[in-house]
């Protein structure tokens, strides 16, 4: 820190002010004191700062920060043996990853996705063409195997039919 | 405990002591963390409360550095001062407080607790005068006032350059930024505080 006083003031720069504040603080040493005592009974700007900054440093000591509650050691070890006796999925760790997506984040992202979501369903029913069951050239000419089949002993069938009228015709009635 | 200070020996002597007991704490003595917690937790309460103004917020906010200390135990290296490590989290944790306004009920609440308190004590006997009380408290709520006007980072390096009488150097390193970058800070901080505050007299406060 500068204590060439004489030739530098130190509210001309950032960097030397902080001899006044650390003045008011009471920091500084004493060679350092002496010398900023002897420039500032010569300087009034210097003079006239550490007034104001050891009247704000007066009031600052004023404010008195109050006790901490008597059951605060208690209720901390109370969180840490919960954390201990919790299972390994609700640790720490893991919570402290979800807690990085704040709601100031996933709420704008919950939002992107179900649009996202949205438009993508939307695409993929304007583009799906029905579905028709086609069947395939095997099922085809089994199908097909299996009517002539059908129609084949349905002829048969027909045929004997006739066959039994004729016969039943040429026999003669019994009186 | 004197068996666990051999144990580090040499590389552990130019540690600071909290750092010692962190490391002791990381080997799992929890006695250790007991006589950290005892050691900081009023600065670090009162350093939140000055941040939030709100005691319940500020003690909750301290809890959650402990805990942060206590989880991050097994991984715990001595790489900066314990405070300054304390400090940066309880930093962080109180500008994301306030940038979340967790502590907007409160500050009524405390006003009307804490503050009822004090001229309660100084009337009475041979205490100051109802008057004075009255005073008394319309300048602490202007000093209040001052400290809560300012910008959260510069609130930070005051309340850290007053009340825990910390150098340019730690507060640069809880703040994560510059030594020069601090004096900033604090020149613009006070420069605020001396506008608000310096028409109150040295010992026009007492």
């Amino acid at each position: 820190m500068n204590t060439n006083l004489e030739l530098c003031c130190p509210l001309k720069s950032e960097e030397t002010m902080g001899m006044l504040l650390d003045y008011t603080a009471g920091k500084l040493d004493a060679p350092q004191t002496a010398a900023l005592e002897g420039h500032m009974a010569l300087c009034m700007d210097c003079c006239e700062f550490h007034s104001a900054q050891d009247a704000v440093w007066a009031a600052l000591d004023c404010w008195e920060a109050a006790p901490v509650s008597m059951d605060f050691n208690h209720r901390l070890w109370q969180k840490i043996d919960a954390e201990k006796a919790a299972p390994w999925y609700s640790k720490a760790g893991l919570r402290n990853l979800f807690a990085q997506f704040s709601p100031s984040v996933w709420k704008p992202a919950a939002s992107l996705a179900a649009a996202v979501l949205l438009v993508t369903a939307g695409f993929v029913l304007d583009h799906t063409t029905p579905h028709v069951n086609v069947p395939s050239n095997s099922d085809t000419l089994s199908v097909s195997l299996a009517e002539a089949d059908q129609l084949a002993q349905t002829l048969s069938d027909i045929q004997l039919l006739h066959q039994m009228e004729a016969a039943g015709a040429e026999t003669p009635e019994v009186e | 405990m004197s068996q666990g200070v051999n144990t580090f020996g040499a590389a552990s002597a130019a540690l600071d002591f909290d750092a010692e007991l962190m490391l002791r704490v990381k080997e799992g003595d929890e006695d250790s963390f007991r006589v950290l917690l005892e050691k900081h937790r009023n600065p670090l309460v009162h350093f939140l409360y000055r941040m939030v103004q709100d005691q319940p917020v500020a003690e909750e906010l301290a809890q959650e550095v402990f805990l942060r200390i206590y989880r991050s135990r097994a991984t715990y290296e001595p790489t900066a001062k314990f405070t300054t490590w304390l400090f940066r989290i309880a930093t962080h944790l109180a500008l994301n407080s306030l940038r979340d306004g967790k502590n907007e009920r409160g500050q009524e609440r405390l006003d009307d607790e804490r503050d009822g308190e004090l001229p309660t004590r100084q009337v009475a006997d041979r205490g100051p005068t109802v008057e004075q009380s009255m005073l008394y408290q319309a300048r602490l709520q202007e000093v209040r006032d001052a400290i809560a006007s300012l910008p959260e980072k510069q609130r930070a390096a005051v309340l850290m350059h007053k009340y825990e009488e910390m150098d340019y150097s730690q507060i640069a390193k809880v703040l994560e930024c510059s030594e020069s970058a601090v004096k900033s800070l604090l020149f613009r901080a006070y420069e605020t505080l001396r506008s608000r505050l310096a028409h109150m007299s040295a010992g026009g406060l007492k």
